[in-house]
């Protein structure tokens, strides 16, 4: 197409031309051009403004800017560093599981259960693992799994190959210590494990966590009736319990013990208390582990014997409380319930207790004798001031 | 695609052939078609654009697409390159011939009748033209400038299509017929949207899109740009016209 036109201003890459149909068009500057210039051109002639449009470079901008970032993210999640090579399986009633890197950050979190998956709220990926297994447990703390006395917490880890096998000492240590720095779990019994490569494979078949599998096995080779259907049945404790039961009346050490279980796994009692935590019998009668918590609701009753005044044992077990109740509910409190301040007398309904008093003048004596040094320890303790004086 | 071009090469060499054998009337019919190209040609030799149809180099190029015409060879390649080679000479040889004879001759040098002869001609004539041109677009620019409207929003704004802008210069000469809207106007430096609304009744959006290019066209038609007038005059079909 042919235009005619004048050229009504000239610009320094182009000239302005007022064309025949009244268009006004930019036309590419040649020479000898002057205003009032009528000119042919045609349509190649007409000057394309090659101007940046900025709102189309932020735009490209912007998404150069998501590719690099999608492509880093994409190359750091398929980094060869961040593959998993070890799991790790946290059961309490809740069980997840998570997978671990060589350098010991978390690349993998699902939950095994119901349970699991409301534990597993706002975890984020790729923390260190101790920091994922706080987490953890304190979402349990807060969904109230772990706020009982006997609560229970098996961790157990896996090596998907050798070289990992001995990082993973490490990131047991690791995960150890910064449970015990948190207060809130000084009373729970946390048992550390380690399994075979061969066991995370038939844990996934049996649809159990690789921590309960490991048990499984362990008590599997003494008891050939226990059934991976029972075991998911089972609590942690309970299977701790049988499986430390088991050890107690067929391993006469801890050494012994110890050989019977995989290489990893012995290599896991490195610490003293550990090995006393998890391996040593402890309850003659019930064959309980040597629990925290139940150590302390044993102080409890002592305590309480100690405090008990009148009557024989059967007696007082009728007459008060049961002390155990009272100490687990009141740990660390039991001299003030079972002390009341107004009387500083123990209430006793039952007529036997309150003939044992009266029958037996030197207990009587005693009992007030001890009532008033409670009375006086309870001032004491009110008025620390005052005890420094007497002393 | 090859297949369309080899076609039309075909036909090319086919209506080349009935030239050749003395059909006049495809041969113009062929030179208007091949205009784009020839004028194409000339301002890429030149560089510059071609100023009229009847300016030297246009001519000559058109005489040198004809030429091409009788002297092609189908043997010794394509018509096209051939032509453009042929017009891209005979203009060199132009200039050539115009630089032996271009003399610089002072007008103090000239005699009166070579003078008042000199003033006749075309060349001066036009060039004193072009200079009052020069003069009266500037003050169209100014006119603009009055309404804070600039010949590249111009090219922005202006409407694409021939309908709206023949529209648009319909209501440009309403204004301009109108003196109490031109008052208005020139007053306010707003178009009289309300007015112009209720009696021409038109849409606000064809005021408000088209605004910058009624006011440029009625800034053109209350100056003394006669060739820029005449180009509103034949677009709308040779006068004003009436709404």
């Amino acid at each position: 197409m042919i235009y005619k036109g004048q050229v009504i201003d000239i610009n320094k890459n182009y000239a302005i031309v007022l064309t025949e149909d009244m268009e006004y068009k930019r036309v590419v500057k040649k020479q000898k051009m002057c205003i009032g210039m009528p000119i042919l051109f045609l349509k190649e002639d007409i000057y394309v403004n090659h101007k940046v449009n900025l709102k189309a470079l932020y735009g490209i901008a912007a998404v150069f800017i998501f590719i690099f970032f999608s492509v880093g993210m994409f190359g750091r999640l398929n980094d060869v560093e961040n593959i998993t090579a070890s799991i790790v399986s946290i059961d309490i009633n809740p069980s997840v599981e998570l997978g671990v890197s060589p350098k010991g950050l978390v690349t993998e979190i699902k939950s095994l259960n119901e349970e699991g998956s409301s534990i597993l709220k706002d975890i984020p990926m790729g923390l260190e693992l101790s920091d994922t297994v706080i987490c953890i447990l304190n979402n349990a703390y807060t969904a109230h799994y772990l706020d009982q006395e006997d609560s229970t917490i098996l961790i157990a880890f896996a090596a998907l190959n050798q070289n990992s096998s001995t990082t993973l000492m490490h990131q047991q240590e690791k995960v150890k210590n910064s449970i015990n720095k948190h207060a809130q779990y000084k009373n729970t019994t946390i048992e550390y494990i380690f399994t075979e490569k061969n066991s995370i494979e038939s844990a996934r078949e049996n649809d159990i966590s690789i921590g309960r599998y490991g048990l499984y096995e362990n008590l599997r080779a003494e008891n050939q009736s226990i059934t991976v259907t029972g075991i998911k049945k089972m609590n942690i404790s309970e299977l701790l319990r049988q499986r430390n039961g088991r050890n107690h009346e067929t391993v006469g050490n801890e050494n012994e013990m110890e050989e019977d279980w995989p290489m990893q796994y012995r290599h896991g009692f490195e610490d003293e208390d550990d090995a006393e935590e998890i391996l040593a019998p402890h309850d003659n009668e019930t064959g309980d582990t040597n629990n925290r918590s139940k150590q302390r609701v044993r102080k409890g009753s002592e305590n309480q014997s100690i405090q008990t005044p009148i009557g024989s044992e059967e007696q007082t077990s009728q007459e008060f409380v049961q002390p155990e109740e009272i100490v687990e509910e009141y740990e660390g409190q039991s001299e003030e319930v079972l002390v009341p301040e107004d009387n500083g007398q123990i209430p006793i309904e039952d007529g036997a207790g309150h003939e044992g008093v009266n029958s037996n003048g030197e207990q009587d004596q005693n009992r007030e004798s001890d009532m008033s040094e409670d009375k006086d320890n309870k001032g004491d303790c009110k008025n620390p001031d005052k005890n420094m004086n007497k002393k | 695609m090859s297949l369309t071009l080899l076609t039309g090469a075909n036909r090319l060499a086919e209506r080349l052939d009935c030239i050749k054998a003395g059909d006049k009337r495809e041969r113009e019919t062929l030179i208007e078609e091949y205009m784009p190209f020839i004028i194409k040609a000339v301002s890429s030799r030149t560089n510059r654009y071609i100023e009229k149809e009847n300016s030297e180099e246009f001519i000559i190029g058109l005489e040198a697409f004809d030429e091409a015409i009788d002297k092609y060879n189908p043997n010794k390649g394509g018509f096209l390159n051939f032509a453009t080679m042929v017009i891209n000479s005979r203009i060199t040889d132009y200039y050539r011939k115009n630089r032996m004879q271009s003399n610089v001759t002072l007008m103090s040098q000239l005699s009166d009748v070579e003078c008042g002869s000199l003033m006749e001609d075309s060349s001066v004539n036009d060039c004193l033209e072009t200079m009052e041109l020069q003069i009266e677009l500037k003050e169209f620019k100014k006119g603009l400038e009055n309404f804070g409207i600039t010949f590249d929003e111009l090219v922005e704004e202006s409407p694409k299509h021939c309908d709206t802008r023949l529209r648009a210069l319909q209501i440009a000469h309403y204004i301009c017929r109108n003196e109490q809207l031109k008052e208005q106007l020139m007053h306010s430096k707003r178009l009289p949207n309300s007015d112009l609304i209720r009696e021409l009744n038109i849409s606000r959006k064809l005021l408000n899109r088209s605004r910058k290019f009624i006011i440029a066209a009625v800034v053109i038609l209350n100056s003394q740009l006669e060739v820029i007038k005449n180009y509103i005059y034949g677009m709308e079909g040779g006068g004003p016209y009436d709404l």
